[in-house]
């Protein structure tokens, strides 16, 4: 068992290193553990070659510590957490090579534990979910074997603890004569346990085993019930990787920066990572929207999540840019004005990005259960999250957005308030670079403003653009991002010697156009449609459904302009994972993870858990209260019998329980005296309610009949036989009174005997001089009455009564005196 | 091996786990009765029902973890009522507390860093914790614990105790139960345990502790207590079974010199005579030997004269014993120290000793113990010599005893062939000076306890 012990230790051990390499994504030093503790397992434990002096190990320990603290302060690892992690790696490495004490293996279990929760702080993958699951079994197997082989070695120890005993008694017995020395009595006593153990025990059984299971089984759906109703209700925003800007391990790169290269979306277009899952409500009446149908309502042929707006353009790069002093940004409003709007619910993965995305047009929103509030940038109404708020965890927020207007707005659906009211505002999304556009600005007034129109509003030159890169076929859909002439702008590379690329360049395109024959427009970047998840009906939304669109002001309105092609669509769809089988169920089981144990909020469990046992309750309250009130009115109607043949059913189960708890002590009294817990608990309260022993009432009234009769009966139910019924009254009337002064017969004692013994007790409490002899008298006539058959007198009787009565008032005067 | 098995016996109750979670239950208890009451709002949402299940979990919380508290501080309150309902115990191991302390940094790295996944890790921990808790608490249901005692035991010597554990579950075998049994003596504690690795289903298992006692007197044992850490040893369950015992332990008894023998107890002016014949005196054969000049030739033994070819004859021993009076004073000033307690207890092995040995040597002899000390008692040798050695071991001292009045008494009635020896704990000179004027000096011998005067005539084995 021992071996057992040691490999199931030590896996676990490399399993916790496994674990922690696989979070922070590096194999040295965590998984160097893994072969280390191979190593020691067979040099220090097995072949016992090698171990580490504790001397040594201290010194080794303190270079850990300083070794962990130089990475602390060195900046060559991402985090300080990392160097924590490293820190429990080298002690575990130290104590793997120590000679194991049961202290050393708690040690190794309590340093795995940590690889595990560190661990647990740099992932949230559903792959490190299942290994905590694997940890827990094998957890919960050493710890039950560490148990037992503890226990074992207690046994092992008897021995030696009895033979150290017994020589130890042999030399004290060498005569030495009276002395002044340390007397015996002066020590304490020495007692010695042992084990009770059948040398036929296998240890390790059938039994055993599937007892860890069952515990591993219960103990993780314990676990997962603490989980779920632990209220996630968070206490401020301590950061492991510090308070600077975020040094991002594993998220999300977005593509949604403040400065964008013409193409960077390109590689975002591949992903199928999921980027954010969204779920929509009419918010006056909670009921779930369709979001496709919303978007279509709203003029979109796909749903629409704006995300970053650009206004500057040059050689191939858009940025953000700034308009100037009214360009700032402010709360967002917490809460609509009225229900009349939409709710928006977001869970974004984490992002790399502080942006923030919804569908237009937002009117209000709110963090969840974050203090800081949305900002919203006041000219471009982008979303942003608070700096404060770290982009490592899965961000959840809700926007309230208009309900569509009937009819929509046609043929440019509206985008996003607010409208433009300075001159310099409008100018800023007018501009075009001083120079590199000429090609570019002359082919859009070509197409713009053909020489034979008559229609020059700018909704006709929007069409007429949006038409002539979407719908002209002169333009091709790609995600091929090579270039023909890197000496021009990419922009007219792409219309003049490619002709095709991806939504960047068609809107980059678009946009630049429209500038050159007067509107004002903006690149907007974000995600365009998106798949319904079966089951739970979320939109997710992947890498492969970011886009980039146009948004043009004309008609005093910021108006949605999108010239991709329709292949767009095609290519997103190629780009979909073809799930098998297990890649199903593994992507079940990552979004599951995702939601419900990565992703859990309060809210989540306030409508999924705790609102439904709350009404569970109430309702169960309410029936209760109802039915009682009804009872006791004497309200019940004739048909209603459910409160009537409750409240007889309770009776009645009382009523058994009752007695079947009566009959079942008093059965097992007489077997094996066995009285514990509840049992015991019961019995004290029924002695209430049932008829005592008689003990101590032997008087003639009705409590003394009451009495004998409930003891023949128990005694009956005992099993008692009917030589052991046979007693003589006036000896246990005298032993009671023995009793109450603690002398009680031991079992091989007779009668006499037992008197004699407790003459000096008993002749101290009897003051009288004549009482001297009455129990040498009583134990006679017993004598006489039990073994000789014999029926005593009514004189004698007398006397007998006389006696004890006068004893048993002597017996219990104060101190016993007259 | 030792320090593994500190845990399972100790002589004093430092051992104990610390009730950490009655502690602990006290503290949410209250916490959450002030919550309940200064933030009326805090149940609001939930409607009243909430407000009672709460006050009452809240109520609950603090009654049981004073129970728990009460439990550990006054183990002592075996046999009343508060016992009798109170006798599930819970406690913490060290094991535990290091694990305890682990999910407490988890819970409040997740709450303060707002991460689901330490919070994922913390519910794997706190599983397997309120698993194990659960199933040592299972273990215990429906079992009991019986001890089986000597009634009698000498100090000194090495006792076996067995205690039957049963288990009368239907399906659940109990594992790892230790049987710890509390043994109470006015001068002296312990607790000794035996561990029953596994006991089946509706069976029973039997096993045993040993215990040398250093005191004479009673010693209390119970409640056992039942306990069990099992499977992960993180949370010790306690289940008491109040089976109480008693067992009084005889005083340590050293060996009479030959001196003693020879100057108090036989008849020491008629030893020189042997007797050729069986005499007046329930004389006693001892040998044969030789025919000398003078002796009777009816002593001759024919047979062996026969077989020897020379003149043979049987010697007879005279072995009239005197009686003896022996007064156990069993004095102590009001604050005895070391060297008092010592003289007591070196009287009493000495009044036992002498109570052996008339056993051994001298059974017509006719001994009388009068223990003078908190109490009188007397003993003579009609009663049974257990009866002798329970009065031995139970017999107190107290500053007011006092042996002069019972010597005088003694004195005046005592006969021609009657001794009187006084063994008392007060030092030599007090006790020379207390009974420098008794009559009949020259049948008295006073002894005070002290190893000077003892030596000569008893041998204490088993000093240390």
């Amino acid at each position: 068992m021992t071996t057992v012990l040691q490999v199931s230790l030590y896996g676990l051990v490399m399993l916790a290193s496994g674990m922690l390499a696989f979070a922070e994504g590096a194999s040295f030093p965590d998984a160097f553990t893994i072969p280390l503790a191979i190593l020691a397992l067979f040099v220090t434990e097995r072949w016992k070659l090698f171990w580490l002096r504790v001397s040594w190990a201290n010194v080794l320990g303190i270079g850990a510590f300083g070794l962990a603290g130089w990475e602390m302060s060195s900046g060559l690892i991402e985090a300080r957490l990392l160097s924590l992690a490293h820190l429990l790696v080298y002690l575990t490495w130290i104590v793997l090579f120590l000679s194991k004490t049961a202290r050393m293996y708690w040690t190794l279990c309590l340093l795995a534990v940590l690889h595990v929760a560190v661990g647990a702080v740099l992932t949230s993958t559903g792959v490190f979910g299942a290994l905590c699951g694997l940890f827990l079994v094998l957890a919960v197997w050493t710890l039950t074997l560490f148990t037992l082989c503890r226990a074992r070695e207690r046994y092992a120890a008897e021995d030696q603890m009895l033979f150290a005993t017994h020589r130890e008694g042999k030399a004290l017995a060498e005569p030495d004569g009276v002395s002044i020395a340390t007397f015996l009595w002066n020590q304490s006593s020495h007692p010695v346990s042992t084990v009770q153990i059948d040398p036929r025990l296998r240890w390790i059984s059938g039994p055993f085993a599937s007892g860890v299971v069952a515990n591993v089984v219960l103990s993780a759906f314990v676990g997962m019930l603490f989980f779920m109703f632990t209220p996630r209700i968070w206490v401020g925003s301590f950061s492991a990787f510090g308070e600077g800007p975020d040094q991002p391990l594993r998220i999300l790169q977005s593509g949604f920066a403040e400065e964008v290269q013409l193409g960077d979306i390109g590689q975002i277009l591949e992903g199928t990572q999921t980027v954010m899952e969204v779920r929509m409500f009419d918010q006056a009446t909670d009921q779930p929207l369709d979001i496709v149908e919303h978007a279509s309502r709203l003029g979109f042929d796909e749903p629409l999540f704006r995300g970053s707006v650009m206004g500057e353009y040059e050689k191939g790069k858009w940025r953000v840019g700034n308009t100037g002093k009214n360009d700032y940004r402010k709360s967002m409003p917490s809460s609509p004005t009225t229900s009349d709007v939409v709710r928006q619910e977001f869970r974004v993965e984490p992002m790399d990005s502080g942006i923030l995305f919804a569908m237009p047009q937002h009117v209000a929103g709110r963090l969840e259960h974050r203090l800081p509030q949305i900002i919203e940038r006041r000219l471009t109404a982008t979303l942003y999250r608070s700096e404060s708020i770290t982009g490592r965890e899965t961000l959840k927020y809700t926007i309230y957005s208009d309900k569509p207007q009937p009819g929509g707005d046609l043929p440019f659906p509206r985008g996003t308030h607010p409208s433009l009211t300075l001159r310099n505002e409008v100018e800023y999304y007018g501009l075009l670079p001083a120079s590199g556009l000429e090609r570019l600005q002359s082919l859009a007034r070509q197409v713009a403003q053909p020489p034979n129109a008559t229609n020059t509003t700018p909704t006709e030159k929007a069409r007429r653009l949006v038409h002539y890169l979407r719908d002209s076929g002169e333009f091709g859909y790609t995600l091929d991002m090579s270039i023909q002439d890197s000496k021009i702008d990419a922009v007219e590379d792409f219309l003049f010697n490619r002709k095709a690329g991806h939504c960047e360049y068609f809107a980059s395109a678009l946009a630049l156009m429209l500038r050159a024959v007067g509107i004002p427009t903006r690149l907007v970047s974000g995600f365009k449609g998106g798949d319904v998840k079966r089951g739970t009906g979320y939109f997710v939304v992947q890498g492969r459904h970011a886009h980039v669109w146009v948004e043009a002001y004309f008609d005093g309105d910021w108006r949605v302009l999108d010239a991709t092609p329709a292949s767009r669509s095609d290519s997103v769809k190629s780009l979909a994972p073809k799930f098998g089988l297990f890649n199903n169920l593994a992507n079940l089981f990552a979004d599951t993870w995702s939601h419900s144990v990565v992703g859990l909020s309060f809210s989540e469990q306030s409508s999924n858990l705790y609102t439904p046992l709350k009404e569970l309750a109430q309702q169960a309250w309410e029936t209760i209260h109802e039915d009682l009130d009804r009872a006791l009115n004497g309200e019940l109607a004739d048909g209603s019998f459910r409160v009537r043949y409750s409240i007889l059913g309770l009776l009645l189960i009382a009523i058994v329980t009752i007695g079947v708890t009566r009959l079942r002590v008093v059965r097992s009294r007489g077997k094996n005296g066995l009285r514990s817990g509840w049992f015991a608990q019961w019995l004290k309260i029924l002695s209430w309610l049932l008829p005592r022993e008689a003990t101590t009432n032997n008087g003639d009234g009705w409590r003394g009949r009451w009495s004998r009769w409930w003891t023949a009966l128990l005694r009956r139910l005992r099993g008692e036989s009917a030589e052991q019924r046979v007693r003589v009254e006036f000896y246990e009337r005298f032993l009671r009174l023995l009793r109450s002064a603690g002398l009680e017969p031991l079992p091989a004692q007779t009668a006499r005997e037992f008197v004699l013994a407790s003459q000096p007790t008993w002749s101290q409490r009897l003051s009288d001089r004549e009482l001297a002899s009455a129990p040498a008298d009583i134990v006679a006539r017993f004598y006489r009455v039990r073994f000789g058959g014999e029926s005593l007198p009514s004189d004698e009787l007398r006397q007998l009564e006389s006696q004890l009565r006068q004893m048993e008032q002597d017996w219990h005067r104060p101190n016993g005196q007259g | 091996m030792a320090q593994l098995m500190a845990g399972l016996s100790s002589t004093d109750d430092s051992s104990r786990p610390f009730p950490l979670l009655g502690a602990t239950a006290v503290f949410s208890g209250a916490g959450l009765l002030i919550v309940l009451k200064r933030s009326p709002s805090f149940t609001e949402d939930w409607g009243e029902p909430s407000y009672w299940v709460l006050f009452a979990a809240s109520v609950f919380l603090m009654l049981w973890g004073l129970g728990q508290l009460l439990a550990s501080a006054k183990p002592n309150w075996r046999g009343t009522r508060f016992a009798s309902w109170n006798r599930h115990r819970m406690a913490v191991t060290r094991e535990g507390m290091a694990y305890i302390g682990i999910m407490s940094v988890m819970f409040i790295g997740s709450i303060l860093g707002r991460t689901n996944m330490l919070m994922f890790v913390f519910a794997m921990m706190i599983g397997p914790w309120v698993l194990n808790g659960w199933i040592a608490f299972s273990m215990l249901r429906r079992t009991n614990a019986k001890r089986t005692l000597p009634q009698r035991a000498m100090a000194g010597e090495m006792v076996s105790v067995e205690i039957e554990v049963e288990n009368h579950k239907w399906l659940l075998g109990s594992w790892l139960l230790a049987a710890r049994d509390r043994v109470v003596h006015a001068r002296d504690r312990f607790q000794a345990a035996a561990l029953f690795v596994r006991i089946p289903a509706r069976q029973s298992r039997r096993g045993h502790y040993f215990v040398r006692f250093s005191q004479r007197g009673e010693y209390s044992f119970g409640p056992i207590e039942l306990t069990t850490h099992f499977p992960l040893g993180l949370i010790e369950r306690g289940l008491v079974c109040q089976d109480m015992g008693k067992l009084i332990v005889h005083p340590r008894v050293g060996r009479m010199t030959s001196r003693w023998r020879s100057d108090l107890w036989n008849a020491t002016e008629l030893a020189e005579q042997r007797q050729m014949r069986a005499g007046l005196f329930d004389d006693e054969f001892q040998r044969i030997r030789e025919y000398r000049s003078g002796d009777n030739p009816k002593a001759i033994h024919w047979r062996t004269t026969a077989r020897r070819g020379e003149l043979m004859v049987r010697e007879y021993q005279q072995t009239r014993d005197r009686d003896l009076i022996l007064l156990v004073e069993l004095w102590q000033p009001a604050q005895p120290v070391a060297s008092d307690l010592d003289r007591v207890e070196l009287a009493v092995s000495f009044a036992a000793s002498v109570l052996y040995e008339n056993l051994r040597q001298s059974r017509e002899a006719r001994l009388r113990i009068i223990i003078i000390g908190a109490d009188t008692v007397a003993w003579d040798h009609q009663s049974s010599m257990e009866l002798a050695l329970d009065q031995l071991a139970l017999a107190a001292a107290a500053p007011g005893a006092d042996v002069r009045r019972t010597l005088d008494e003694t004195m005046q009635r005592i006969s021609s062939s009657s001794r009187v020896v006084v063994v008392s704990s007060r030092p030599r000179g007090d006790l020379l000076a207390r009974t420098r004027d008794v009559m009949e000096p020259a049948e008295l011998l006073c002894l005070s306890a002290e190893p000077r005067d003892l030596s000569p005539y008893f041998v204490l084995e088993g000093l240390a």
